[in-house]
């Protein structure tokens, strides 16, 4: 008997979606016998746009790189420009950064846990988590003036000092949220319906996976123990005590798994983070004039630990104020093309939403 | 693993993480495989390029992380902007492939061997490659689009800064309670 | 006065099934740390969407189906009794009995999967498949609890059903079968983990996708008075009836209350996960529960 093949998008308008792309699917009943990734709804030209911009005007641009976290691309923009017009940032200044960037990185988990756990229509842990979110979001609101874009990470320190009593409402927060994380334990995580849906599905595993350039939670939930924030150190993180959590099956629940750790591990961060943090020192380094702010003719790459995987800069300087070449590659543009369209083929039309989220795709790194 | 690369080839130090070695377009397949089979730099993670559009050529980069991904190397490879193929890397890594295409698209690279060059952002494009130096994205806009009228109550906001200024220096001048 | 009585028992089920439904949206909003939208919300929304008009059109098929829905859920509300004692309320169900009123649960569906089946829409078709794939696995021990509960009484009136839970209701009589039914009528209710029909991340809103204006409030208004009678069903069935329209209601508010708190802490199965479900675990104790009468 011959069977029909029908072919659907899976988005851009889909509330299954992983933001502004879509999936092309041919579906056999409701099983997917060829998936293709089609990206361009959300194409801003930023590479293009930050050619033509002196340093500050690029800064306020490379945050809107990334939605759910914008602070790694403010990190990888401030150390490739420190990098190349070699400026040194202050250890407090450091402290900072690593701060913001695990405040962000603890958001975007709780952002995920919403997507993950709406993929399956437990909506109740999203808006548990959504409202988490925000608490932290308030905070950031506090220390830089912005709540999703924080244009905080500048090359050569960061913006603005701290608030009056900014740590000790921090470490009230990491008590709430530590406190928080048992019940999505109990509600999400130790689910038996998530984890009837989510063991055994997307799986990725094998030796070759570290060949074809994956990263995060790709990567741990398959049994690497890789994470840049210990591989290849940037800031601080090789003077503070972490673990890198790993598990071994490589399907969807795994890589919750991972991220269920990896928001304690956050936490424990955070919390060395506020002990250590020197409590006097500039933040911001004595930087050129605006016009006069140029990087040398050279090139650099940086890449730091997303929550999503490793997000890298390239950025090329001409000797002039403006940067001549940045590229980015956020982990989403391999997870997205490379690895999800053979994942998906096989699998029900109920587990693309599921394997989206859990891959972590996040369609404005790949399109800048 | 530093060794052979420094027995073999020019390597230049950029951070004690960070190398890069410059090769030609000829010699890039059979670098590449000597790396990948002699070094533990076995994964492309970026396949960046640059405009130098006086010097008349794109540097290509593929950017090489090992397995550990603690040390990253970068291989250079500068091409004619004219004469503009490159081999692909597809049969080697998989991830190449949608590089490959998005360069093809941005730059007008084509590369020899990749199955998959259409469109990857942009949709029936056939203007010049946008990322190229010589499109200009502003004259582009002023030939494709209109732009809409502000609102009549909408201030200039040069004047406004130099308002501003003005008002700012002449309160500097005459101090309140003087 | 027949007439008098069927009318007031459907204008009961139209405002108790949309109360149910805004209550439904403020008890879920308040398990998610929200204040959701007033009461007043779901009845003024079924009424704006009766006086607009449709975007779409398919043809006088696409159109049927939401009519026969809607015929289907009208008559199951008619056909079950409200109170176990009286003259009033009671519908025409001495005209027919449980067996007419599960052939008329069947009847919904399969008029939307002829509805739907001509709107053309990849997700209109797959929801619909899905419902009535599910449909086959949630009938199977709903069907088992409904014959345990028939032989108990030896007979398919309402009325006798009713009559011999007087002194223990079936739930605490027959467990297992309560079990049962009760996990098949989550399924019916369209609560998680069994609600694949309309599931937005994968399938949009399902078999309701193309449907709009009056139509769609047909469909909204049939499923609120089909949620309803499926309240219905369960207290006649399992918990003896009502003596009067404040148990009616305090007894149908318990129910809903255990199915909305139960399907907001579950995640979705995928269709072919609850199929094997329901075939095992339901069927399996309501097989159990009729080897034990």
């Amino acid at each position: 008997m011959e069977r029909k093949v029908i072919t659907i998008y899976h988005g851009p308008q889909h509330p299954g979606i992983t933001g502004n792309m879509s999936v092309e699917l041919d579906l056999m009943g409701e099983t997917i016998t060829r998936a293709r990734t089609h990206v361009g709804y959300l194409h801003r030209g930023f590479e293009k746009l930050i050619e033509r911009r002196t340093i500050i005007q690029a800064f306020t641009i490379v945050c809107r790189i990334c939605v759910p976290e914008p602070d790694p691309n403010e990190a990888n923009f401030a150390l490739a420009v420190e990098r190349l017009a070699g400026i040194e940032v202050s250890e407090r200044a450091s402290y900072i950064r690593v701060m913001v960037l695990e405040m962000a990185r603890l958001g975007a988990q709780l952002l995920w846990m919403a997507g993950q756990s709406g993929s399956v229509g437990l909506g109740t842990v999203g808006q548990w988590s959504i409202y988490d979110r925000d608490l932290i979001l308030d905070l950031f609101e506090q220390l830089t003036g912005g709540r999703v874009y924080h244009m905080y990470i500048y090359p050569g320190g960061v913006r603005r000092e701290l608030p009056d009593g900014f740590l000790e409402r921090l470490s009230a927060l990491l008590d709430y949220l530590q406190k928080r994380l048992d019940a999505y334990d109990r509600l999400f995580f130790d689910n038996a319906s998530f984890q009837k849906r989510a063991i055994g599905v997307g799986v990725v595993r094998g030796e070759e996976v570290l060949r074809r350039g994956f990263s995060g939670q790709v990567l741990r939930g398959c049994g690497f123990a890789r994470d840049l924030r210990r591989d290849n150190p940037y800031l601080l993180y090789d003077q503070l005590e972490f673990d890198i959590p790993t598990q071994s099956a490589g399907d969807v629940y795994a890589r919750a798994l991972v991220r269920r750790a990896e928001m304690r591990e956050s936490i424990r961060i955070l919390r060395q983070v506020i002990a250590q943090m020197p409590e006097e020192g500039a933040i911001m380094q004595k930087l050129p004039k605006h016009r006069k702010f140029t990087l040398p003719k050279e090139d650099t790459y940086v890449a730091v630990e997303s929550a999503r995987g490793e997000f890298g800069y390239y950025m090329a300087g001409d000797g002039s104020e403006m940067i001549r070449r940045m590229q980015v590659k956020g982990p989403s543009l391999i997870h997205a093309f490379s690895l999800l369209e053979p994942l998906l083929v096989g699998e029900e039309l109920s587990n693309v939403a599921l394997i989206m989220n859990s891959l972590g795709i996040c369609p404005p790194e790949i399109e800048r | 693993m530093m060794s052979y690369l420094e027995e073999h080839y020019e390597l230049i130090h950029k951070t004690p993480r960070l190398f890069a070695l410059h090769v030609t377009r000829e010699q890039l397949l059979d670098t590449l495989h000597q790396i990948t089979t002699h070094t533990s730099f076995d994964t492309l993670s970026q396949l960046t390029c640059t405009d130098w559009i006086e010097e008349e050529r794109f540097e290509l980069g593929y950017m090489l992380t090992n397995a550990l991904r603690s040390h990253n190397l970068m291989l250079k490879c500068s091409i004619a902007r004219d004469k503009v193929t490159m081999p692909s890397l597809a049969l080697l890594f998989a991830q190449a492939e949608v590089m490959e295409r998005e360069l093809h698209e941005m730059f007008g690279i084509g590369f020899e061997g990749n199955e998959t060059l259409y469109d990857f952002a942009l949709e029936g494009w056939c203007d010049i490659p946008p990322m190229r130096r010589e499109f200009d994205t502003l004259a582009y806009v002023n030939a494709h689009y209109d732009f809409r009228e502000g609102r009549e109550d909408n201030l200039d906001v040069k004047e406004e800064i130099k308002k501003r200024k003005a008002a700012a220096k002449s309160a500097k001048e005459t101090p309140s309670g003087a | 006065m027949l007439l008098l009585d069927l009318l007031l028992m459907l204008l009961i089920a139209y405002g108790f099934g949309f109360l149910y439904y805004g209550l439904y949206r403020n008890l879920s909003a308040r398990v998610h740390g929200r204040f959701g939208p007033s009461l007043a919300q779901s009845f003024s929304d079924s009424i704006k969407l009766f006086v607009k008009e449709e975007s779409t059109t398919f043809g006088w098929m696409f159109y049927l189906g939401p009519v026969i829905m809607a015929s289907g859920a009208v008559l199951n509300v008619l056909f079950i009794p409200f109170l176990n004692q009286g003259e009033s309320l009671q519908g025409l169900s001495s005209y027919g009995n449980l067996i007419v009123v599960l052939y008329l649960m069947v009847l919904g569906p399969l008029g939307n999967a002829l509805g739907v089946g001509s709107s053309g829409n990849p997700f209109g078709v797959m929801g619909v498949t899905r419902g009535l794939t599910r449909l086959l696995a949630l009938e199977l021990p709903f069907y088992l609890a409904a014959i345990g509960v028939m032989i108990d009484a030896g007979s398919a009136d309402f009325g006798i059903i009713m009559q011999a839970q007087s002194t223990q209701s079936n739930m605490f009589a027959h467990p297992l079968l309560f079990a049962a039914a009760f996990i098949s009528f989550l399924g019916f209710m369209g609560k998680s983990p069994f609600d694949v029909v309309g599931a937005p991340q994968e399938v949009y809103s399902g078999p309701a996708t193309e449907f709009s204006g009056k139509f769609l409030a047909l469909l909204m208004s049939q499923s609120a008075m089909f949620s309803f009678a499926k309240l219905l069903l369960m207290v006649n069935l399992f918990w003896g009836g009502a003596d009067h329209l404040g148990e009616l209601v305090a007894k149908t508010f318990v129910l809903f209350v255990a199915a909305t708190f139960i399907g907001s802490v579950y995640a979705r199965f995928s269709t072919v996960q609850s199929v094997e479900f329901l075939i095992r675990i339901p069927t399996l104790l309501g097989i159990v529960g009729l080897a034990l009468l």
